[in-house]
């Protein structure tokens, strides 16, 4: 049975539809990501989840109860803010406590329960500052620490980590790991960062323009797309995504692989039930190494010459651009390769990973074996 | 003389005529209106020191002491009021009222108005033959009674009355902005926390104003110490001496009583009671810019 | 965003109507000069304040503009509206002018020191104006212009500068300096820039500091009561002779026209401008 269920949510916003036909089913202890870009939906999801926003059409579930016109107080629901939206005459303590308060909890068990979560997030010795004495990392801890105290159904996160700088958003995503499986709660976390997205969740719901692309495990995700904006929002460097005209001979795909030497690789796939035309060829960056770099145990792979644009040395990779049937492609190699910009390269393309994309639906199509 | 140094010095030069004008036409002056507070000076000012008689004067003299009673009346009412008022105008208009674009203007016009001119309307608004008290007759209450403008005791009511009249709008202005200020977040962490309407202004809205209650404290102790045009139009300091107020206690002595030195004297007093508010509001303010 | 909107229609309704009888609070007075000032003087002394008028007359206007008594001379308001007009218009140009080229010396050209100069001209802005009266009038009767309008203007413009230089200073304080660094490479000096690249942006803070020294300006009694005499009166000054005499028949519907009059050039800037003028009072209370 699941603990959360999104039912059909729709939203319209003066006239304009800004959610459509939302289904999620979550089960208790998952961590659910809402990834897309800005404008998607994914806030206004999670507003709506926490009763801040009317649903217009839909019904939202929790535990079993209908709740989609219940006030958010009464949804046994925590979230957390992008701006921490900490009380700031109020200490870290009262800020911890105050939901409690409201709700008539006596002041002892108020403290304790203070104090038990102080420990959990190592704020014990803020608790008696005021949020403008904290830094940005204190006062996320102190964010989460209201949260946790209320010991909700689920927690809600709206973008926690956006306000933070690189380094600390890394370590305060591993600490949010570590407490969601220490805690086992269910989570909903929407951020805009799709290592985020990746890093954190048991399943991840990409949405653009108020419609969820895909829902599936991060894996899925990543390794089968659903469709052309899944594949390149996910992934960073992001896919390389090339233009192809294709033709059907006796059951397999084929295309031209030209390079900017002028050498032409035919490439034929096999397990498409699809006729010829134009379509557009999904790769990443990490299945198009040079010779040095790769798996030699790699079997159905095309190997080329390739003049190099532009090297990018990025510490543990390097990346290279080539040119790839007119259009600028990235590759990944090793970190200490010696391909110099301007000379040439030997590369390999990993034909087990390449996907193949209906260019009008952006839809994926279907390999047989996948 | 090189371009360059010509270049430094240009800022200084341009900055030293307000620099120097404001040296002198404020700060010379309380100089020497401060050492006309020293001296004997009656009708002119005379150079015959005097110690601090002149102060030990004023504090005999009743007037003053009525002055100094009625400012504190007059002041506390005043400030008091306006910020409450100011504050619930502030927060009722911002819950997404129709028509605010209509409300917030009629609230805020008076501070448009010179005080004579707000206190000409208050005066005969207030006067028992033709204002407020025959209005409420001719509805029929003939019993009614509002004196208060000709009482001794209760005139100085009626220039708290105008004064709200006249600048509770201002605070009111200053309330709503600090109120749309407030990040929207913390109102939705407040309602998931379960807090009321009420519990919300109370225990989280209201003390993040607290700058705004200082900014407002401040202009408001401000004007309350320099009235004077409200209290000449309203009452002229009547009824006989019961609305007088530090303000019109200077001008009456040095003018026409020809007491310059007491005037001085009390002139100062109000610059001194003055900056024991403003300065070290303006320094904390100063300092806190230094660090943004 | 979200705004905490209290509950229930029936709460909702209190609300409106607390702040329906406030506005008829704030509005009451201006209603009443209004419609007494068209009234005949019997009318006024039978009572109703609140009424409209039976018999529409415009004869308190008249009397208040050209032939009222003011003070021992039957010349109505008019000659000192006049007086007014001229003493804010040169005083509220000059102090504008002066403010913004210390605003931008105080915010763009930092000297040592400048915390103190900008701190004295702050400070100046809050000195209770009954403290240099004395020297004042001494003053003006050195320089010649004791009791005339140049005087008044005089000292409009030297106490109008602090509150002029905090408006452009606070202003000014937002342009990243990288500009004027930008500026100086290009070879440009300190009026260059000043008046090529502060200037021209410089519209919404010289509309705020204009209405609000206006407004102060035209609306002052005391300086003008202590420095002019009777020729050189403004029209605050004026207002109160006419309203305050206390021999003869107290005409009050020509007191009333008399008072709208005098508030009629602030009243407009004031509906004209609307948002500008609020900004101009926040400015002014130093929240920076």
């Amino acid at each position: 049975m699941s603990f959360l269920q999104l039912k059909n949510i729709s939203k319209i916003y003066e006239s304009q539809p800004v959610l459509e036909s939302i289904n999620i089913s979550i089960e208790k202890g998952e961590f659910l990501v809402l990834v897309g870009p800005s404008g998607c939906g994914k806030s206004t999801l999670l507003n709506m989840i926490a009763g801040l926003e009317d649903v217009t059409q839909g019904a939202i579930h929790m535990d079993d109860k209908d709740v989609t016109h219940v006030a958010p107080s009464e949804r046994d629901i925590a979230m957390v803010f992008q701006s921490y939206a900490l009380y700031p005459s109020m200490s870290v303590r009262e800020n911890i406590t105050f939901g409690l308060e409201m709700r008539g909890v006596p002041k002892e068990e108020r403290n304790q329960q203070c104090d038990q979560v102080a420990e959990i997030l190592q704020i014990g010795h803020l608790l008696d500052r005021k949020p403008s004495a904290l830094s940005g990392g204190q006062r996320q801890r102190v964010a989460m620490g209201r949260a946790l105290v209320r010991n909700p159904l689920v927690f809600l996160f709206d973008e926690p980590l956006s306000n933070l700088d690189a380094k600390l958003r890394v370590d305060m995503r591993t600490e949010i790991k570590l407490l969601h499986q220490r805690l086992k709660t269910t989570v909903v976390y929407v951020t805009h960062d799709q290592i985020e997205a990746m890093t954190l969740a048991t399943r991840i719901a990409v949405m653009n323009g108020g419609v969820i692309q895909q829902l599936g495990r991060p894996d899925e995700i990543y390794y089968h797309p659903r469709n052309l904006f899944v594949a390149s929002f996910m992934g960073s460097p992001s896919m390389n995504l090339i233009e192809i005209e294709a033709a059907d001979v006796n059951g397999q795909i084929c295309f031209e692989i030209k390079t900017s030497n002028g050498d032409k690789h035919a490439v034929a796939l096999d397990g498409y039930k699809c006729s010829g035309g134009n379509y557009v060829i999904g790769v990443r960056p990490e299945d198009l190494t040079d010779i040095e770099t790769s798996d030699q145990r790699q079997t159905n792979t095309l190997r080329f010459s390739s003049p190099v644009d532009v090297v990018e040395p990025a510490g543990s990779d390097t990346f290279v651009v080539i040119q790839v049937c007119g259009q600028s492609v990235t590759c990944r190699v090793r970190g200490d390769s010696q391909i110099q910009e301007g000379g040439q390269a030997e590369f390999l393309l990993n034909l087990d990973r390449i996907h193949l994309f209906d260019k009008r639906s952006g839809e994926r199509l279907k390999r047989a074996e996948s | 003389m090189s371009h360059r140094w010509w270049q430094r010095q240009l800022p200084k030069l341009v900055l030293s005529p307000s620099f120097a004008l404001v040296l002198f036409f404020v700060y010379g002056f309380i100089v020497y209106t401060g050492y006309l507070s020293f001296t004997d000076s009656r009708m002119f000012p005379s150079n015959e020191l005097v110690g601090f008689a002149n102060y030990e004067k004023l504090f005999a003299l009743r007037h003053w002491k009525i002055s100094i009673t009625n400012l504190g009346i007059f002041g506390g009412l005043y400030i008091g009021i306006c910020l409450v008022l100011g504050l619930m105008l502030a927060i009722f208009l911002d819950q997404k009222i129709r028509g605010e674009g209509v409300l917030r203007p009629i609230y805020l016009y008076p501070m448009a108005l010179s005080f004579i001119v707000t206190g000409t309307a208050w005066k005969w608004f207030l006067d028992p033959g033709i204002g407020v008290e025959q209005i409420v007759q001719s509805w029929g209450y003939t019993d009614f009674e509002f004196r208060w403008i000709k009482d001794r005791t209760m005139a100085i009511y009626c220039i708290v009355i105008a004064g709200v009249w006249q600048t509770s709008g201002f605070v009111m202005a200053m309330f709503l902005a600090g109120l749309r200020g407030i990040d929207g977040e913390i109102m939705k962490a407040a309602r998931i926390d379960g807090a009321s309407s009420v519990q919300l202004y109370r225990r989280i809205i209201i003390p993040m104003l607290r700058p705004i209650f200082l900014s407002a404290f401040v202009v408001l102790a401000h004007m309350a110490i320099k009235s004077y045009d409200l209290v000449i139009a309203l009452t002229n300091g009547g009824p006989g001496r019961a609305t007088e107020l530090p303000a019109t206690f200077m001008y009456s002595y040095t003018f026409t009583r020809n007491q310059m030195g007491i005037g001085a004297t009390s002139a100062m007093v109000m610059l001194m009671t003055i900056a024991a508010i403003i300065v070290p509001y303006l320094y904390s303010e100063l300092k806190g810019s230094k660090k943004s | 965003m979200m705004r905490a909107s209290l509950p229930a229609s029936a709460l909702r309704s209190t609300l409106y109507l607390v702040l329906l009888v406030f506005s008829i609070f704030y509005l009451v007075p201006l209603y009443v000069m209004l419609v007494n000032s068209f009234k005949e003087l019997d009318e006024i002394r039978s009572g109703a304040m609140l009424a409209l008028p039976d018999n529409f007359t415009l004869a308190p206007w008249e009397s208040a503009w050209s032939t009222a008594q003011i003070g021992v001379s039957p010349t109505g308001l008019k000659p000192y509206f006049i007086n007014s007009i001229a003493m804010v218009i040169p005083a509220v140009l000059i102090s504008t002018l002066i403010g913004a080229m210390n605003g931008y010396v105080l915010s763009k050209w930092q000297f040592r020191g400048y915390r103190w100069v900008f701190g004295l001209l702050l400070f100046s802005c809050f000195i209770p104006f009954q403290i240099v009266l004395i020297p004042m009038a001494k003053t003006l009767g050195i320089l010649g212009i004791a009791g005339s309008t140049p005087g008044l203007v005089l000292v409009h413009v030297v106490y109008g500068i602090g509150f002029s230089t905090l408006f452009f200073r606070n202003y000014y304080e937002a342009f990243p300096t990288e500009l004027i660094r930008a500026a100086q490479l290009d070879g440009a000096g300190f009026f260059m820039i000043f008046a090529r690249i502060l200037l021209p942006s410089s519209g919404p803070i010289i509309v705020v500091c204009i209405i609000w020294q206006f407004t102060n300006i035209w609306n002052d009694f005391l300086f003008g009561a202590s420095f002019t005499d009777f020729d050189s009166l403004p029209i605050t000054v004026a207002l109160n002779n006419l309203v305050s005499s206390s021999t003869g028949v107290k005409e009050y519907n020509v007191h009333f026209a008399g008072a709208i009059l005098a508030a009629l050039p602030t009243l407009i800037v004031y509906i004209v401008s609307g948002r500008y003028f609020v900004r101009g009072l926040m400015a002014g209370s130093v929240k920076g």
